[in-house]
């Protein structure tokens, strides 16, 4: 296998690993709790962004003629842990103004403009986070140099792999406990959720709180192994592939959102080999446009996704035979005698 | 001190009866949508084992009271007390962990969660239902969810809909879903059980199971708050029936008193 070859299939597997992750994250929020986050992309920008200040030190802001408003060097895994608190921080700042005041479909266009608001901020102001170009010079973790080959993505896929899986017991634990089922419940219906005496904002923050830090932890990696990070890469129609994946994929369902990370991963990888159209911002708008098409046609056809979420029994007793009783809707007549106890 | 009794005058206590003091008393409930009054001073006391009707025709305020004394309308002027506890100042959620539970007037099952987790959503599990909990406390919320499903099922079997367990709540009938949701409410064990039309779409035999259900939960001691349109349904299972019209109280007191209330004939009859 040419060294090209390894590094083109140790980043498509590792864009695979980390739409993966985000999208559990996303699904946490939206696919548990409801809540549409089309600013979601803003919160692995974060991550990014603080792996990238945390790490790369004065010595790269030099090295790199950069500019941004700190610096500092700190050794793995320190910058990436510091990614995740930033993101879950900066979700419950959001989350206290978004979720508490404004209603669901409101969040969803503020979160939308919020992720506008902070582009356009990041690209205007160049003395904050090096404007347009982005950061570059991010230090890989534990890299022995600078170029440290096909041998280190290998390793570095390996680290994410396992940092997938502990993920992936991280949100299944969860879904499956009873703060799964309260947000499953609050998604199916909040009014009958807060009259059981759910807190409803306090399992809103939550979810939003774990799928922000997620979204972070995804930043991080990717800002590590991209080794740069700019505005370009985190456009709000990122956000719209994670809810193809999660969408396509199978809201609810860690395993079908894993599958609908590698048709996103997939499609993406394809457009590579579609001969252009005009500029590359039509080539852009194409890509953006099928993965809209796909997330509607899935939307229509099979809302459940390719692999549903599953039936949560409990105790896996055997399932009944169903006797769908019809549907009452006659005019209820007088009834009968008081019925006394 | 003195004792308030059904749409007394004011007092700084919940009503008392004999020794006891009321499970629910609502008092001088007020609430306008700008210039329009949809309730105007109306006040209610309910007891354990007992369920109090609340009728009218439509836009008589009964869903209103319901939800002031719930807490999804907020009170202009008035006061909730709950087992002596004044909660009118509670948000909903605090209000039903406090001992009032409630149904809707539309079908509020949990559609894509099953029957047995409709009821767990109900339980006191929601006390674990936070990621701490869900993280690092599975020995503690395990062994109550055992003991919960053990409760689900024991009521499962008593609404004969055990075969339906494993289900999701919206497969189900639309009666058997009502069912599913008195459950759910009674899964947190409350003191007061607010039913906002329960019977409504439910055919006469749906009715009588219902109100056969009603009643025995009235014996095991729950109070019960029946909201209902429809006035031979409260009149068959409510014990003191209280009437609406235009947000006030026309009448109160058994449902044969109400009922041949000339006030109340003649609203219903306009209605």
């Amino acid at each position: 296998m040419s060294s090209a070859f390894q590094a083109y299939l140790t980043s498509a597997l590792l864009y695979v690993l980390l739409y993966t992750i985000a999208s559990w994250g996303l699904n946490l929020q939206f696919g548990a709790a409801g809540i549409i986050n089309f600013g979601f992309i803003v919160f692995q920008a974060i991550g990014a962004y603080t792996v990238a200040i945390f790490s790369i030190g004065h010595s790269g802001l030099v090295a790199g003629a950069q500019t941004a408003f700190a610096a500092f060097s700190l050794p793995f895994p320190i910058p990436l842990v510091l990614a995740v608190a930033a993101g879950a921080a900066a979700s419950a700042v959001v989350g206290v103004v978004v979720l508490r005041r404004v209603k669901r479909d409101y969040q969803a266009v503020v979160l939308f403009v919020l992720a506008l608001i902070a582009l356009y901020v990041v690209d205007a102001i160049p003395g904050f986070l090096n404007g347009s170009a982005g950061l570059a010079l991010i230090p890989q973790p534990l890299a022995p140099n600078a170029a440290p080959g096909a041998g280190y993505d290998w390793a570095f896929l390996g680290g994410v792999a396992v940092l997938a899986v502990l993920c992936w017991a991280f949100v299944r634990a969860l879904h499956e406990s009873p703060y799964g089922r309260a947000l499953r419940a609050m998604r199916e219906n909040d009014a009958a959720a807060e009259a059981l005496g759910y807190n409803l904002f306090s399992l809103r923050m939550t979810a939003f709180c774990v799928g922000g830090g997620l979204a972070a932890l995804t930043g991080g990696i990717f800002a590590y192994f991209l080794t740069t990070w700019s505005p370009a890469g985190w456009g709000y129609e990122e956000t719209f592939w994670l809810f193809t994946a999660v969408i396509v994929g199978g809201m609810g369902n860690l395993g079908g959102i894993f599958v609908g990370a590698l048709v996103v991963v997939g499609l993406q990888q394809a457009f590579q080999y579609i001969p252009s159209v005009g500029s590359s911002e039509v080539g852009v708008a194409l890509q953006v446009g099928l993965a809209a098409l796909l997330t509607i046609v899935f939307l229509w056809l099979r809302p459940q996704g390719i692999l549903p979420e599953r039936l949560h029994r409990i105790y896996g007793r055997p399932r009944g035979a169903i006797e769908v009783a019809p549907e009452a809707t006659e005019e209820p007549e007088v009834v009968g005698a008081h019925a006394d106890a | 001190m003195r004792t308030p009794t059904l749409n007394g005058a004011s007092a700084t206590a919940p009503a008392q009866h004999g020794d006891h003091v009321a499970l629910l008393e609502a008092r001088h409930l007020v609430k306008a949508y700008g210039g329009n009054i949809a309730v105007a001073d109306v006040s209610l006391d309910l007891q354990a084992s007992q369920i109090l009707g609340i009728v009218g025709p439509n836009g008589a305020g009964k869903s209103t009271v319901g939800g002031l004394i719930a807490g999804s309308v907020h009170c202009d002027e008035g006061e909730v007390w709950l087992s002596g506890r004044r909660i009118d100042k509670l948000p909903r959620w605090q209000r039903a962990r406090a001992g009032l539970s409630r149904t809707f007037q539309l079908s509020s099952e949990f559609a894509r969660l099953t029957v047995m987790e409709n009821l767990l959503a109900g339980s006191e599990l929601r006390e674990f239902s936070s990621v701490r909990y869900g993280l690092l406390g599975r020995h503690r919320w395990k062994a109550v969810e055992e003991r919960q499903v053990d409760h689900a099922r024991a009521l499962l079997h008593e609404f004969q809909l055990e075969r339906y367990e494993n289900e999701y709540a919206n497969r189900l009938s639309g009666g058997q879903r009502r069912l599913v949701e008195i459950m759910r409410a009674l899964m947190g064990q409350p003191k007061v059980l607010l039913l906002d039309e329960p019977m409504s779409g439910l055919n006469e035999r749906m009715i009588n199971e219902v109100g056969t259900h009603l009643a025995r939960l009235r014996h095991e001691g729950l109070g019960m708050l029946l909201i209902e349109h429809n006035v031979d349904v409260v009149g068959a299972f409510a014990d003191r029936v209280m009437a609406l019209g235009e947000g006030r109280v026309l009448a109160s007191g058994t449902a044969e008193e109400v009922m041949t209330n000339e006030v109340v004939m003649n609203v219903y009859l306009r209605g």
